[in-house]
């Protein structure tokens, strides 16, 4: 949001005053943007362009392959989901996703429970698609499939919901279909929101479908099928991705006709863009960074309750922490208070146990984990290792956070003989190594799941059989718990099994949460209607200025 | 006092209509030599860059194939093994380095880098399209880093200590010690923040600015082409801070060449004879003196440009340039195999080229380096 009118004046102001300045009339002689003050620009609430200044732009723009942030947040956007999570007002400054009501209709008008979770009937609306085609039952059955086919990162949706086979999908009319369950799910509507699922423009992506690439992988990756609030307008990569509001989205309309994504590599630079009210929010920040905004004229900091964690995790088929009494010994070593109060500035919560304190389905078991030096001391003696040990930990490069951690972790660790050797890997070695489960340890920021389901958070990270238990983590008690919860969806029993789990994990610690950290977002404060949900990522459509 | 005439040799004494035959067959013959002479060295050292090449070609290679599977950021966190397992086949990453390696070639050889496994760009589009920015920058940098050094080198060979020669030293000193991206930020917070006189730091056009109509693929050349001089300015505008922070991390070298290089022609029997014989000292120092301290400073020039080619990565993360610096860097992250060699190898050729072109310019002005050529 700029007022080239304001900025123009101030040239002018400073071609005739500002001479004084060595090459200053050469670089604000033809400057576009960037000279007007932060005062003088935040008068351009009119704009109808919203600029989000961020880190990189989005790998893909194929739903199936949506994995970074960046890409998570540009599909959230531009492909509608099935279903939306209803929307509370905090009464902060900002929405929240409202976890205890049932999703909302986005791309189906309607879903149908029957046979008691075991067939869904969904009824899909009645709109045109951006290319003129309007949306059927077979979109949503093609949708499907194509996953299936091209076995990516969105195949993990269907299948969590039980969704294996297309014979589980039946067309009932031209826009009804019945999705047959081997079992009810509690999670359906949640996963039916991820990104990763959302709707393709069918006629778009078929048309661009070649006999080497029958579902159009290559092309939709480069230019997208997107049937959301926004379409992609240009699109250069490394430098910006624009998007258009969607004349046919059939939702409330967004205030921003226009979305800039501009790809400002550098976060400090994000942070002075900010500050001078060139960008309209700064994305991607680290938590030093984003607090570092706050209480900057102009400047405000969305600070929301997440039930992500900072984890501390350790990888249990081999020594040294395939003993309990270790891993127990470093979590009573960690300087908890110092890390919130210091590294996360503040802004997040000290952990309660291993599962997050905001999750819904959080209850207060015993946490005996204070830090206490002479009890890990003593626990070193008890685990074999009374002279302490040495261990391999690794973080990401990309991980500024889980960098920040790791420092005072380690020193700590010393302080009660333990060496910790960190190890800063690229994101992609880091990531395969996680997916081998070679390490000894690792510490990641913002972990957690996009759902707040106990079923979901142990079927992804402590199933023995969890596709991201990178822990190794195995135990009777909560895998026995695990089925219990995938088969019911009444709510006490589920919530039993859930403590049930909590308190075996909280007992085993396969890791350490270092923290919950805040979602923090620095924008212009006076832009309003930031969404805060689950998986962090914006949505754009709901943003507008104060006025 | 007139200096004598130097004796000229016969075949310049006559006028073209008095040679004879056999003079004219000569002078060809010579022609033909030289023309042999030079195509020699000419593939002779291009024979050499391809083998460097792919030396080149072949580490880069390896190691990045040591430094991470990129199979498990493409299918992400909730991938299971058996998701990777099938898209590792279907990469062709199962198949033994070797095999991938003789693929590899085979396919540049028809001038295909491969495809982005994360963007499905083809490389080559993508260096094609990034490549101008990078190059646009280089060579503003490089322009703006002579016009400082040579004449600073060449003031400081004059008073060697001197005030002048001093100062020029510490800014040496300090153009070599400040890392380039902290230089970069720095001057963005002066001149963009601090004083608000720069252009916001988002690359090559600002954030509302649309590009002109791509021809050339660089900004600054497509707004003249397209006359729209509004994009012309903002866009020269954009280059200079980016341009300035190179400048004077990368060039000073160039200044230090040519200050000893001065020193060193300065103090030679030629430039004694000269100011013997009374002539200016302008004329001794810019016209005698300069002319044959240049030559080291031009291999340093372009050894400086090679740099610039293929190291401003830093910079143009700070000022969100769009180059192929930003999308090695990218590809790096995510160990995307083709980018990060692709990028490589054009980096490498730039240096061999930059260095073969700096080579032939020295053969053609100095005879001592053609006799050795």
């Amino acid at each position: 949001m700029i007022d080239p009118t304001r900025s123009t004046d101030r040239r002018d102001f400073l071609k005739l005053g500002g001479g004084a300045v060595v090459g200053g009339a050469l670089l604000s002689g033809a400057a576009g943007t960037g000279v007007a003050s932060a005062a003088l620009k935040r008068g351009a609430a009119a704009s109808t362009t919203l600029t989000i200044g961020v880190s990189t732009d989005p790998q893909t723009l194929d739903p199936e392959k949506g994995q970074a942030t960046r890409a998570n947040e540009t599909l959230k956007n531009t492909y509608a989901q099935w279903v939306r999570y209803a929307i509370k007002d905090t009464g902060k400054g900002y929405l929240r996703a409202d976890l205890t009501k049932p999703v909302a209709g986005e791309a189906f008008e309607s879903l149908q429970v029957l046979d008691g979770g075991k067939r869904i009937r969904a009824k899909l609306r009645e709109v045109t698609l951006p290319s003129g085609q309007p949306l059927t039952a077979d979109d949503f059955i093609w949708r499907v499939q194509r996953s299936i086919e091209l076995k990516l990162g969105a195949l993990f949706i269907w299948n969590t919901m039980g969704i294996t086979k297309l014979s589980q999908l039946k067309k009932i009319s031209k826009q009804e279909v019945e999705i047959t369950l081997p079992r009810p799910s509690a999670i359906l509507g949640p996963l039916l929101r991820d990104q990763d699922a959302g709707l393709l423009d069918t006629s778009i992506v078929k048309k661009n479908s070649t006999s080497k690439d029958p579902w159009g992988s290559d092309w939709v990756s480069r230019n997208a099928a997107p049937t959301g609030a926004y379409l992609i307008d240009s699109y250069n990569p490394g430098s910006r991705l624009v998007l258009k509001a969607n004349p046919r989205y059939w939702g409330p309309k967004p205030y921003y006709q226009t979305v800039v994504l501009q790809v400002i590599p550098s976060p400090d630079d994000r942070v002075l863009l900010l500050r001078q009210g060139d960008i309209d929010i700064a994305a991607d920040l680290s938590a030093e960074a984003s607090t570092r905004l706050k209480g900057v004229s102009g400047v405000r900091v969305i600070s929301a309750d997440t039930i992500a964690q900072d984890f501390f995790a350790f990888v249990q088929d081999k020594p040294p922490f395939n003993n309990v009494k270790l891993r127990q010994a470093v979590a009573y070593a960690i300087p908890y208070e110092q890390l919130v109060k210091t590294v996360l500035r503040g802004e997040a919560k000290m952990a309660k146990g291993v599962w997050p304190r905001n999750s819904v389905w959080f209850q207060d078991n015993p946490w005996p984990y204070r830090t206490n030096p002479a009890q890990a001391k003593k626990l070193l003696g008890e685990g074999g290792q009374p002279n302490g040990f040495s261990f391999d930990c690794e973080i990401s490069q990309a991980d500024a956070d889980a960098q920040a951690l790791a420092i005072p972790v380690q020193t700590a660790l010393r302080e009660v003989g333990i060496t910790m050797n960190i190890k800063t890997l690229a994101a992609s070695k880091f990531q395969e190594n996680l997916g081998k489960r070679s390490m000894q340890a690792w510490i990641g920021s913002n972990f957690g799941s996009f759902v707040d389901d106990p079923y979901y958070h142990c079927f992804l990270w402590f199933d023995t059989k969890a596709v991201i238990n990178w822990f190794k983590y195995s135990s009777p008690v909560v895998d026995k718990a695990v089925q219990g919860l995938a088969s019911t969806t009444d709510t006490n029993t589920r919530r039993r099994l859930a403590g049930q789990i909590q308190r075996q994990l909280n007992q085993d610690v396969p890791l350490i949460s270092l923290g919950e950290p805040n979602f923090l977002l620095p924008m212009r404060d006076d832009l309003t209607g930031f969404l805060y949900e689950p998986d962090g990522l914006m949505t754009y459509r709901h943003f507008r200025p104060k006025s | 006092m007139e200096a004598p005439s130097p004796e000229l040799p016969p075949s310049d004494r006559l006028s073209a209509g008095d040679r004879t035959e056999g003079d004219r067959a000569g002078a060809a013959t010579s022609v033909w030599a030289t023309i042999g002479r030079w195509t020699l060295y000419i593939g002779r050292r291009l024979l050499t860059a391809v083998i460097a090449i792919l030396g080149v070609v072949l580490v880069v290679f390896v190691v990045t194939r040591l430094i991470g599977d990129p199979v498990y950021l493409i299918l992400g966190q909730r991938a299971s093994e058996e998701n990777v397992a099938e898209l590792r086949a279907q990469l062709g990453y199962d198949r033994s380095i070797v095999v991938q390696f003789v693929d590899y070639l085979g396919n540049l050889s028809q001038g295909d880098f491969g495809v982005s496994q994360f963007t499905q760009r083809p490389v080559a589009d993508e260096i094609w399209n990034r490549f101008p920015a990078t190059l646009e920058l280089s060579v503003a940098a490089m322009f703006l880093g002579l016009l400082w050094t040579i004449p600073l080198g060449v003031i400081s060979a004059l008073r060697p200590r001197g005030i002048v020669d001093r100062i020029s030293q510490s800014i040496v000193e300090f153009g070599v010690a400040i890392p380039s991206f902290l230089l970069g930020l720095l001057l963005i917070y002066v001149f963009y923040y601090h004083l608000g006189v720069a252009p916001t730091p988002v690359g090559e056009l600002g954030i509302g600015t649309e590009p002109p109509p791509d021809r050339t693929g660089f900004v600054v050349i497509d707004a003249v082409l397209a006359g729209q001089w509004g994009t012309l300015g903002e866009a020269l505008s954009r280059l200079v801070l980016p341009a300035v922070t190179l400048a004077i991390t990368a060039c000073p070298p160039i200044l230090q060449l040519t200050r000893n290089s001065m020193i060193s022609v300065l103090q030679s029997d030629f430039i004694r004879s000269a100011r013997s014989l009374g002539l200016p000292q302008r004329t001794i120092t810019w016209q005698y003196a300069l002319r044959n301290a240049l030559l080291p400073v031009l291999s340093m020039t372009a050894m400086t440009f090679g740099f610039l080619l293929g190291g401003t990565v830093l910079v143009e993360n700070v000022f969100a340039w769009p180059g192929i610096g930003l999308y090695a860097v990218d590809s790096m992250e995510r160990s995307d195999y083709e980018p990060v060699v692709g990028v490589t190898i054009l980096a490498a050729a730039v240096y061999v080229l930059a260095y073969l072109i700096a080579d032939l310019v020295s053969m053609a002005v100095d005879p001592r380096v053609r006799g050795k050529g």
